[in-house]
């Protein structure tokens, strides 16, 4: 039975809609900009936000009494948009809300915010709840919060749950804002780069940071979807370096793991793969340490791309956003190039897009890793012609 | 072929407890940094990077070794089909909040690396990972509560399609003095082992008669 990508939406620096943030990166347009924002740094920075004017927008529809926080806002409006292109009930105990972040709501523990909402919003099960009740689902809501695989690993999840039979749709929304906390900590790590970042090239300096929300509905019924699904998810796994927890393993041994654990699952081999949305931090160690991977893996031949010069680093919603972009690069027969990339600068051969090039392409792996040396791997494939997978 | 649990371990109120059975208690500890380090010690383990994790790993880490018991599963199921299944409540709050005190004030402003790194939850089967040599699944859910159902529900679909052959299964909570770790050691049931069979009922039990 296959699970289909029935409906998506998603909200970052390029804009509200899918459509629309395709259509600018196809264009070559970052949301990458320089930043002098006193409340979320104490200097200049480099980052991807969204737009006060769609933010603003957005919170007069759907929360003109202030009672939801940023983190709650963009994460229902995402999901009441992408559920919009479907005909399925969400409060249906057929429907599993899935929810990945990183740190959800953790600019409440900020001064200024003290005191404005009760302390268990603080939790990341209370979005989790805030969200599924918020659309009248009664199913026990799923948290996922494991570094920057944790949207991979929800897509994986909802697979799973859904192959399994467990549910028939599961409402996948990814998301974290910008915060203080976040970006102060990345820098402490000097982690970040002074400008827009540059993945898989030979002076690559470090990541930017961003803000978004991707929601990614699945389902075993097809017919769910105002407009049919055309990729389905394949399957997938995770790895863990065991190496170390702030930095990627030298090898990719980890990444390798998980490459392979979604290359059995989907029942697709590495040359069948057209495609690869790496996870690309533009961080000199990740770089390399992913061309090792994907070299290991056989992966050497498949076009490949970062997205994160386009919206940045988007943490939790990262694996939901990537994997939306990657799926409607299949269904447009388009790869985009890797944005900020000029000069080669892994040390193993992989193919890196520089330039946007036609493609027909039927299997697509998709890959994210992040601290605490975690890696994880999915496989999406055209519907037609679907791989059986087991 | 199902699964079984062949150890359980549970960490909580002063007491380190294992398949019901009480291994070491001390209530005279009311401080949870002192009473770690306590059952650290009781678990034989001689292992430096211990004292610079954060209260949460510390007490994940503990549990792992304790459930593990001297176990070498990588020998016996591979190193990439040994997978981590662990819910949490309170996600990293305590060094959240830890971490957001060094940068409340810019006149005063020490934001740590050190401090950073354990701001996710996540880092704490990665301390797992690294000390036993797993390379399988991670995967790290928070829930409001142990939930055995759905951390029974999580194990067996990796179980179910081949990605695992072992898992340390379980809930590891950590908010202000509040611990609460449990873990379960789950192995495919190769018949040499004796377990009991795992189920949501068997890891309610288990988690309730500890």
């Amino acid at each position: 039975m296959p699970v289909y990508a029935i409906a998506d939406h998603i909200l970052c620096s390029l804009g509200d809609g899918t459509t629309s943030v395709w259509n600018r990166m196809l264009a070559g347009e970052s949301g990458v900009k320089y930043h002098n924002r006193n409340d979320l740094f104490s200097g200049p920075f480099w980052a991807s936000l969204i737009e006060t004017d769609n933010y603003s927008r957005i919170a007069d529809q759907l929360n003109a009494g202030n009672e939801f926080t940023r983190f709650e806002t963009i994460c229902l409006h995402s999901i009441k948009e992408a559920l919009g292109r479907t005909t399925i009930d969400p409060a249906s105990p057929d429907t599993v809300f899935i929810l990945s972040t990183t740190k959800g709501n953790i600019d409440l523990l900020e001064k200024k915010n003290q005191g404005r909402f009760n302390e268990d919003r603080l939790m990341l099960w209370k979005s989790g709840r805030l969200l599924s009740q918020h659309f009248g689902n009664t199913s026990h809501p799923i948290v996922i919060s494991n570094a920057c695989i944790s949207g991979v690993l929800s897509v994986i999840t909802a697979f799973d749950l859904l192959k399994a039979g467990h549910f028939r749709h599961a409402v996948v929304c990814g998301a974290d804002i910008a915060s203080e906390f976040v970006i102060s900590g990345f820098q402490s790590f000097k982690s970040l780069a002074n400008g827009p970042c540059k993945p898989f090239d030979a002076s690559r300096e470090g990541l930017n940071l961003g803000e978004g929300v991707g929601t990614l509905i699945l389902s075993v019924d097809n017919e769910a979807a105002k407009d049919p699904a055309q990729v389905c998810v394949a399957g997938g796994g995770s790895g863990n370096d065991a190496n170390h927890i702030s930095g990627p393993s030298r090898t990719g041994e980890g990444l390798y793991v998980a490459i392979q654990h979604a290359m059995n699952c989907s029942g697709v081999s590495p040359e069948e793969i057209g495609f690869i949305s790496a996870h690309g931090t533009a961080t000199p160690y990740n770089d390399e340490m992913e061309s090792k991977a994907f070299s290991t893996a056989g992966l050497g031949h498949a076009p490949l791309n970062s997205m994160k010069a386009y919206f940045g680093h988007t943490l939790g919603a990262a694996g939901v956003i990537e994997t939306i972009i990657a799926i409607h690069s299949m269904k447009e027969k388009t790869l985009l190039r890797t944005l900020g990339y000029s000069e080669y600068g892994v040390p193993e051969i992989i193919t890196i897009l520089d330039r946007n090039t036609p493609a027909e392409v039927r299997h697509t792996l998709k890959t994210a890793s992040g601290f605490g040396g975690c890696n994880a791997a999915l496989v999406l494939s055209m519907c037609s012609g679907n791989h059986p997978s087991n | 072929m199902n699964p079984i649990i062949t150890k359980s371990i549970r960490i909580h109120q002063g007491r380190v407890i294992s398949d019901g059975i009480t291994l070491m208690e001390n209530r005279e500890v009311n401080v949870f940094g002192e009473f770690i380090r306590l059952v650290y010690k009781f678990a034989g383990m001689s292992y430096p990077k211990f004292y610079k994790m954060d209260d949460l790993c510390k007490l994940g880490l503990v549990a792992a070794e304790l459930c593990l018991n001297g176990r070498e599963l990588t020998n016996e199921y591979g190193k990439d089909k040994i997978g981590l299944v662990v819910q949490n409540g309170s996600s990293t709050i305590d060094t959240d909040k830890e971490y957001q005190r060094t940068i409340d004030d810019r006149e005063n402003y020490f934001p740590s690396p050190a401090v950073f790194v354990y701001t996710l939850p996540n880092i704490m089967l990665g301390e797992i990972c690294i000390k036993n040599k797993i390379f399988g699944e991670n995967a790290l859910m928070i829930e409001d509560s142990f939930r055995a159902d759905s951390l029974h529900r999580h194990t067996s679909l990796l179980f179910g399609n081949g990605r695992i052959h072992a898992s340390l299964t379980g809930w590891i909570e950590l908010n202000a003095e509040h611990y609460d770790a449990f873990l379960c050691l789950v192995e495919s049931d190769s018949g040499k082992r004796d377990g009991m069979p795992f189920t949501a009922d068997s890891l309610g039990k288990l988690y309730q008669i500890q």
